[in-house]
Order: structure tokens, then sequence, then C-alpha cells
């Protein structure tokens, strides 16, 4: 799993139940606007997230809708265990006896 | 090869040869040069005179001026293939530039792709009513967004479009074009995630 895709999974676990639009969520997770979208479309394509239009009426607004994220009930476990892999992973790259617990 | 082609390369060897000149860091100028490279110049000429044009602007400076005669001459070259690509894509055409974005290089896009390009362009009023929003995101911008777009598979185009604008109309006005120029060097990676996934879903049929 990518550095971004990490930091973006991280931000939507903060607050699963939160719907945040793209660029919310790259500002939170740190990466340059305009590139979330390719994580957004594999975790979603994954059944990780799911996404939903900003219920307004662009007309009436005089603006177009937003695309809201959030992770599925799946995605949620998914993730979790994900990123604890991941860090487990890391920590037995600089320190091999504590990934697996053993001394 | 058309003389668009050319134009685009010879417009990416002086971004190539702007940027040598170190007097200043620009990167905006690494995602213009990437993403000339990506789609060969096609539709991007507008983007990278806007650009320019932009800079030329804001010299403070003459073309005599001790230390920075190289990046005065510099810009004024890329200023120049800048022109010339459009000049060239124009005529390649023969119509204005939705034409161009619809008869030509979108031609495989279909109806939808021709009524964002349209929309964006202006040409027509929009039926999102984007353009009497005042913090609409200006042409420039507006035609990135609708390469981005374009590069995405069919189905595709119309969600991402108005996401991408969404996005775009939040970002501070300054940072537009620098967001704007990621979304389209993104968008080969998007087309790739989405492409994928539709061939997964085929497989498991």
């Amino acid at each position: 799993m990518t550095l971004p895709t990490q930091l973006v999974l991280r931000v939507l676990l903060d607050d699963p139940s939160q719907e945040r639009y793209g660029l919310e969520i790259s500002s939170a997770a740190g990466l340059a606007s305009g590139t979330i979208h390719p994580i957004l479309a594999r975790l979603e394509n994954l059944g990780w997230l799911e996404s939903r239009w900003e219920e307004v009426d662009p007309k009436t607004e005089g603006r177009p809708r937003r695309r809201y994220y959030r992770l599925s009930p799946d995605g949620v476990a998914l993730a979790g265990a994900a990123l604890a892999r991941t860090s487990a992973t890391a920590l037995g790259r600089l320190r091999p006896g504590l990934a697996g617990g053993a001394s | 090869m058309t003389s668009a082609s050319r134009s685009a390369r010879r417009l990416t060897r002086a971004l190539a040869e702007l940027k040598n000149q170190k007097q200043w860091i620009y990167p905006e100028l690494d995602y213009l040069q990437e993403t000339l490279t990506r789609v060969d110049g096609f539709m991007l000429a507008s983007a990278a005179a806007s650009y320019i044009d932009n800079e030329i602007e804001k010299l403070t400076f003459g073309p005599n001026e001790p230390g920075l005669v190289g990046y005065w001459q510099a810009l004024q070259r890329a200023r120049v293939h800048a022109q010339a690509l459009e000049a060239a894509l124009v005529a390649d055409s023969k119509t204005s530039f939705t034409g161009e974005l619809t008869a030509k290089h979108m031609s495989s896009g279909g109806a939808e792709v021709a009524m964002v390009s349209a929309e964006l362009s202006g040409d027509r009023p929009s039926p999102l009513a984007w353009r009497a929003d005042p913090a609409a995101p200006g042409p420039t911008c507006q035609r990135l967004v609708a390469l981005a777009a374009h590069v995405l598979p069919e189905g595709h185009r119309l969600r991402y479009a108005e996401e991408f604008r969404a996005d775009l109309r939040e970002v501070p006005r300054r940072e537009r074009f620098g967001h704007a120029l990621r979304l389209v060097a993104c968008a080969w990676e998007l087309r790739r995630s989405l492409t994928l996934s539709a061939a997964r879903a085929e497989e498991h049929r």
C-alpha cells in the first residue's frame, strides 16, 4: 500500500461516519491538491469507499455539486486491518523482533 | 508529424529551456511540461500561452537587464511557440477551441463530452448555471478541467468533470492553475484505475 493511500485511509478512519469531499480529504492528508482522485477511485473500486452526490440543486446554488466519500462498513474493518499490517511491517523492518512479538 | 505536434515539441523544449534558466522555480512549469509531454501538446497550448503571458506581464525588468537576458529571451521564445501551437491547432481543426475539443480530439467521446466542453467554454448557457457563480474558475482552468475529464473513460467523464469543478471552485484563486494542471497530470492514473476496475468487473461476470 502506498504512503498516499495510507494517509488517505488514516484521514477517513479518523471519523468513519463523516462524509468528506475530495479536496477536503487531500488537504487533511497533506497531499497536493488535484492528486487525490486516482486513490479514491481505487478504494471505491475495492468496495472500501462509498460516494454520493451532495444533495443540492446546482441551478439553485449556482455551483457544481460536491462528491462526498466515506468508508463503507467493510472498508472500515479492512482499512483498519491494512493499516495495522502496514505499521507492523514497517516496525518489523526497523526492529525485526517487535513485529512478530518475539524477542 | 502535424504542425501542431511540431509546435508542441518546440514548446516543450522552450519550457525546458525556461526552467533551466534557474532564475526562479515555478512548480507550475513542471506540471505544464509533464502534461505537454503526455498529451503530445494537444489542447494545452492555450494554457501555456496564458501562463507565459502572465509571467511576461509580471516582469519588472527589460530585455537587457544584467543577468536576466537569457531568462527574458527564453520566456519570449516560449511565448512564440505557445502561440504557434495555438495557431496550428486552430488551422488543423478550422474551428474554435470548443469545436476542436468536440470535433477532433474528443470525437470518440460522444455527446456528453461535447456538452461538457461546450459548457466549459461558455459557448452556450450552462445547464448547471455555474458560470454565474462569482467564484467560478477562469477559462484556462475550465479548459484544463475539460481536458482532464476528456482523458477518462467515456462513462466517467460527466461525473468527474462536475467533481473536478466543485473542488477547483474551492481552491484559492492563485492556486487554481496548479491544481487544474495536477488534475490533468493525474487523469491518466485515474483513467488506469477506472479501466482496470471495469476489466475486473468484466472478469467476474
